[in-house]
Formats: structure tokens, sequence, C-alpha cells
């Protein structure tokens, strides 16, 4: 087997909150591989959004990281400043949840394109324009000439979106980062914004790390999901085995707390409590507290991440037990 | 049209035009039509669901309902007598005693400075003549009611989590003992885990107060869990409207079509679209946007009865159509 594209190696990411260090990502190991698509899904504080800052290094002043982040087995918490600049502009890029707080306003869209091609991939004018118009036909933007004389408060949040996502394969990146990038957006939008990068995964076989607070948004993009929780990671499995046979009592409540379209229920199963601030995580299992499988041994430390299935891994003390047991709940078992 | 005037409350022919600066800076002012002759009923004991995109009008209604936004044409009718447009101070407070409303942001409706039990205090005090003892014994019931408890009822809204907040916000709308909630994506901001918990709560309180709810969100797995009717808002105007089973189960409406293909799921089909630069203000207003468009279109269609009190904007569903209706049509997508 190849080496994957990206590893992050134990990260645990630390910042300042009220004059302490609280970790936020804790002892955390993920891999993506070429052209895959990875589901990084969280409630909000669940660290999720800082996994993805702590690989390009975006985090707030005083963060502390330790840990690998390798790409191509390169580590990029080792890389100098300005060899990180050329990674960002050329081989990961990164998308974010409200494009108009990362689009200059007095900038057309044409503008915000074509700066980047002609900077970095030392385009001619007419070149970069061409490559410009070229970039939005790939995001569903039929009308570009008009779209590149735009100004960003002429244009609604999903065309802008569309706009940013052009931008972020100007460079031909390998690797894409979309952190919550259709939680502002309408349904309808956000099916199309969808639709764009998984047809990106299939002609340019695109790489993505996908950040949701969505858990059936990241199913039916994503090849496979990891369910975030107080910083740590509660279980990876393949998208649709996650979803027929969860591992892990957080991702079985997510997964029937969530109101169905088919029935109204009589009461939807709730997990009691609510998520824990990095300042608030209790010791054990940060799950514990709000957990119906709870035992003693849950309390001594948090469970590591442990293979269950083939391709399946959970945190959890119980998982085989938690599988048999909710099985029959949710599917037939493995698709 | 569907009929209106029989219910609790009856919304009739209700129009909103904002008149909005074309760029920012600018003088140049241009005509939004944020609500499109709006008519529908609701029942008491009823849970209407709105649901709509951003832009749709949805909030829009929401603000005329409770009297915080004139509205341009049409009434609003609650139990036969119709309500102002502008209300008065104290027509204001006849109005909070039908109507109250909670946001998507709590802090709207909670002072940052009071308590939430000083907050359900002072509703009361505001609304009805009730000795102290009497309106702490009613706070106590109504903190219950929400799954508040002694050290929540003392704290600032800040110093609550966001659940803990929406559950006082929900407190401080039932403190004015009003016919009608109305929701406004109340439930959108909240972690899958807290928003459970919250439409539980609107489930019991609907039972325990007999409260008509008016639900807006665009989430329809929302709306399925609370509502019994919706109403489908695209662009201002109805575009369809029935039991909430039967359009989630059979949607006649192009819109509507897509809303539900929408929704995120497991192996859902995703298609490419190219995206609409401009919308038209004329004729049917997603023909742009719809796989089915015809010639017909270009004419915007009324409100086309489609059984019992199911009614849909769509010439597919009229008889008299010569082009092939829903069921025989082959529906080619409109993908790119």
């Amino acid at each position: 087997m190849n080496a994957p594209l990206l590893e992050l190696r134990a990260i645990t990411t630390e910042l300042e909150i009220q004059g302490r260090h609280w970790p936020v990502v804790r002892d955390l190991s993920l891999t993506i591989d070429e052209g895959e698509v990875v589901g990084l899904v969280g409630e909000s504080g669940s660290g999720k959004s800082m996994t993805a800052r702590t690989i390009l290094r975006l985090l707030p002043p005083k963060a502390r990281v330790s840990g690998h982040v390798l790409l191509d087995g390169v580590d990029l918490t080792a890389l100098p400043k300005k060899d990180l600049q050329q990674v960002r502009a050329r081989r990961i890029s990164m998308i974010f949840q409200d494009p108009r707080a990362h689009i200059d306003p007095l900038w057309t869209s044409g503008d915000h394109l074509m700066e980047g091609l002609r900077v970095n991939g030392g385009l001619s004018r007419s070149d970069a324009r061409a490559k410009a118009l070229e970039l939005l036909a790939d995001v569903g933007i039929v009308d570009g000439a008009r779209v590149l004389r735009a100004y960003p408060g002429a244009l609604s949040g999903g065309m802008l979106q569309r706009v940013m996502i052009a931008g972020a394969l100007a460079a031909n990146p390998e690797l894409l980062i979309a952190d919550e990038p259709t939680t502002a957006l309408d349904v309808t939008i956000q099916a199309e914004i969808i639709a764009i990068f998984d047809a990106l995964r299939r002609e340019r076989k695109l790489a993505m790390l996908f950040i949701t607070h969505d858990l059936e948004l990241a199913s039916a993009l994503c090849d496979r999901v990891l369910v975030m929780y107080a910083g740590r990671i509660m279980e990876e499995q393949a998208t649709a085995a996650l979803f027929a046979s969860p591992l892990h009592p957080y991702t079985a409540g997510l997964l029937e707390a969530r109101p169905v379209l088919d029935e109204r229920q009589e009461r939807l199963t709730v997990i009691p409590g609510r998520p824990p601030t990095p300042v608030e995580t209790p010791p054990g299992c940060p799950f514990h507290p709000r957990c119906s499988f709870v035992q003693e041994a849950c309390l001594t430390g948090p469970p590591p991440l442990r293979r269950v299935e083939a391709d399946g891994y959970s945190a959890c003390l119980r998982s085989t037990q938690i599988r048999d047991q909710l099985r029959p709940k949710f599917g037939t078992g493995h698709a | 049209m569907p009929e209106t005037g029989t219910g609790l409350l009856s919304v009739q022919e209700l129009d909103k035009t904002f008149r909005v600066r074309t760029a920012a800076f600018s003088r140049n002012r241009a005509e939004v039509h944020a609500v499109r002759q709006l008519s529908f009923d609701v029942a008491a004991g009823e849970a209407l669901g709105i649901v709509g995109e951003s832009g749709s009008g949805k909030t829009t209604v929401a603000r005329m309902l409770v009297g915080l936004e004139p509205p341009t044409a049409g009434r609003v009718v609650f139990e036969g007598n119709e309500l102002s447009g502008r209300p008065k101070r104290g027509e204001r407070r006849q109005r909070g005693r039908l109507m109250q409303i909670v946001f998507q942001d709590p802090y709207t409706s909670l002072d940052p400075r009071q308590s939430i039990r000083r907050v359900l205090d002072e509703v009361q005090s505001f609304h009805f003549s009730r000795s102290s003892a009497e309106r702490q014994t009613r706070t106590g019931e109504l903190l219950d009611a929400v799954g508040l408890g002694d050290k929540e009822a003392r704290a600032l809204p800040r110093e609550l989590s966001g659940g803990q907040r929406q559950r006082a916000a929900i407190a401080r709308a039932l403190a004015a003992e009003p016919k009608v909630l109305i929701l406004d994506e109340a439930v959108s901001a909240l972690d899958v885990s807290i928003q459970a918990q919250i439409l539980n709560l609107l489930g019991d309180l609907r039972r325990e107060f007999r409260l008509t709810y008016i639900l807006i969100s665009h989430d329809l797995a929302v709306i399925r869990q609370v509502a019994d009717h919706v109403l489908v808002m695209y662009r201002g105007r109805t575009v369809e409207v029935g039991l909430v089973e039967a359009i989630l189960s059979a949607p006649l409406h192009p819109y509507t079509q897509r809303l539900l293909e929408s929704v995120p799921r497991p192996g859902m089909s995703l298609a490419r679209r190219a995206a609409v630069l401009e919308e038209e203000d004329a004729g049917c207003l997603f023909r742009q946007r719809c796989p089915s468009a015809f010639a017909r279109c270009v004419v915007e269609p009324e409100l086309i009865a489609a059984g019992g009190s199911h009614f849909t904007r769509c010439w597919l569903a009229d008889a008299n159509e010569p082009v092939p209706g829903y069921r025989d049509r082959d529906r080619s997508e409109g993908v790119i």
C-alpha cells in the first residue's frame, strides 16, 4: 500500500483560554490517501476546525502543537514559514463557512481569481482570464464573464462559495480542506456544492478533508468518516459501515437523535446533557457522563482508538457489545 | 385558493415589499418583493410548518404576524378580529397575549443584564395583575416545563449553554400565555444532541399548554417531526401547501421536489447544476431552476387544487394542461 497523502500523527493542539493552555485536539491521528474524501464530523467545540487549522498552522496566537503533520512524508510542523506558504499556495487549499469573511469586498471575482493565477502560476493577464473562466465553468458557473466583473456584494452566498472553490482549485492542489463550506447556504444550494466536490473527486482525483457538524451530509460525500468529540476521534469507519453499524455509543446517539423524513417519531432519542468545553472535559472517556453504556473502567483513562472491524475503529471499551446490540436497530450489518 | 377565514389565525393576501439600496452607499433603490399575497389558515391546536430558503420571506411573515413589521398589503385576522399592521403600545400588549415568537438566536429576546427568573417575572408583570407570590409560583412552573433548574434561573443569559438559553427563550414566550407560539428557526443553530431535546420539549409543551405552533424552518426533518401541515415558500410565494405526510411523500411542485432531493443522506444522487445568476421576477418564480419548465410557465399559475387540502402553484397539476402532467412525464433533469 502507498503511503498516505496526508498523515496526522498524535496531534495535540492547545489554545490559551483564560490565561491557561487547554487541549482542543487530543492525541489525534488520521490519514488521507490520494483522491480520498475523508469526513471529520463533530458538534460545536469538538475540535474539528482546530484540527484543520493545525494542518496549515492557521491557529490563534499562543497555540501549542505537538505531534506531526506529514504531507507526502514531509513534516509540515517543522517547515519554515516560507516553505509552508508554498504548501498553502500550491498543494493544500482551504475553504471556509463564510466566504465573505475571506474575500476582499473591493476586489471583483476576477481580481480574486486572476491574482493567484498570475502570481503563483506565472500566467499572463489574458491566459489568467481564460483559466479563470475555465475554473468557473468547472464549478457550474455558465456566465463566467459576468461573474468575473462582479464584486462579492453583488453575488449570492452560493455563487460566492462557487467562486471560492474555483479559487481554491486554481493552483491544482492535491488536497482541499473544506471547513463547513455549505453550512451558511440553502439546502438546495448545499446539494449543488456537494455535487461539485463529488465531481472534483472523480474528475481530478482531488483528496478532501470535509469538516461538518452534519453526519448525514458527510455520508452523502465522504468515503470514510471520523467522528470527533471533545478533541478526540471516537469512531472511524467507511461511511456505509458507520451508518449500518456504528461502533461508538456517541455515533449511535447522534444517528438516533436526528428526526427523520419518513415519519414523526413519538419521541426522539436524546443524548442527555451537552458536549463539554475544553475546560470542562472530564477525565476518562470524555463521553462517559452522557453515555448509557458507561461502566467503572470508562472513568480511569480515555480509551484509545482500537480496531474493532477490518476497517472500523472505535474509542469505546465496549465497542463489540455495542455493535452487536445496536446492529438490529440500524441496518443489516455492513453494506 | 385554499379557503381562508375559518381558523384561529387567518392570514389573507399578505404582501410585503422592501425598498433596498442596489449597492452599498448607492442612492438607487430597488423594490424587493419579500412576501407575495400570502394566505393561510391555522386552526386551534394545529402545528403549521413554513419551509423555504433564505430570502423566501418566511421570517418576514413571522415578523408581520407578531407586529414587528407592517405589511404592505393584506390582513392578519385572529379569532375573527383584524389585527393592526402597526400596533400601538396597548395593542402590542394584547398582541403578546395572542402570539409569541422564539428566534434562532435567543439573545434577541432575552435581556443580557437580567437573570432568567427576573425575565419571567417581568413578562408576567407586563401582562397580568398578579401578586409577587403568584408570579413566583408561575415562574417555577414555567422553569419546570422547559426543564431549567434553580441554578439556571439565577443565571444571566450569557452564563447558559446554547440549549439552556433556547429553553429560557421558550419559557419567556410561554410566560405571556399566548395562544400561538411562532418558532423562527428556533432549533437550527443547536447541535444535534441538543436539538433533539428541544424538539421533544416542543412536543411536550404543545400537549401540556394546548398550543398552536407556527414552525419556520429550512429543515424538512424538523418540520416532519413537529408540523401537521406544511407551507412551502419560494421567493415570497406559496408554491405548495398541504398535509405534511402528503407533501413529503408525494411533492407536486418541482421546487418542493428539489428540496426533498437535496436533503443530505447516504447515497443521495449528486447532480451537477448550473448556477442561476439572476432570477426573473415575472412568470413562475422557479422556472429558471426548474427541470420541467415549459412555455406556459412565463405566466404564473394560481394555487391549483390537488386533492384534499393539497394545493400547488404549478401548471403540471392543471387538469386542462395539454402538456403531460407529473405522472406520465419523462422527467429529464436539468443536469450539466
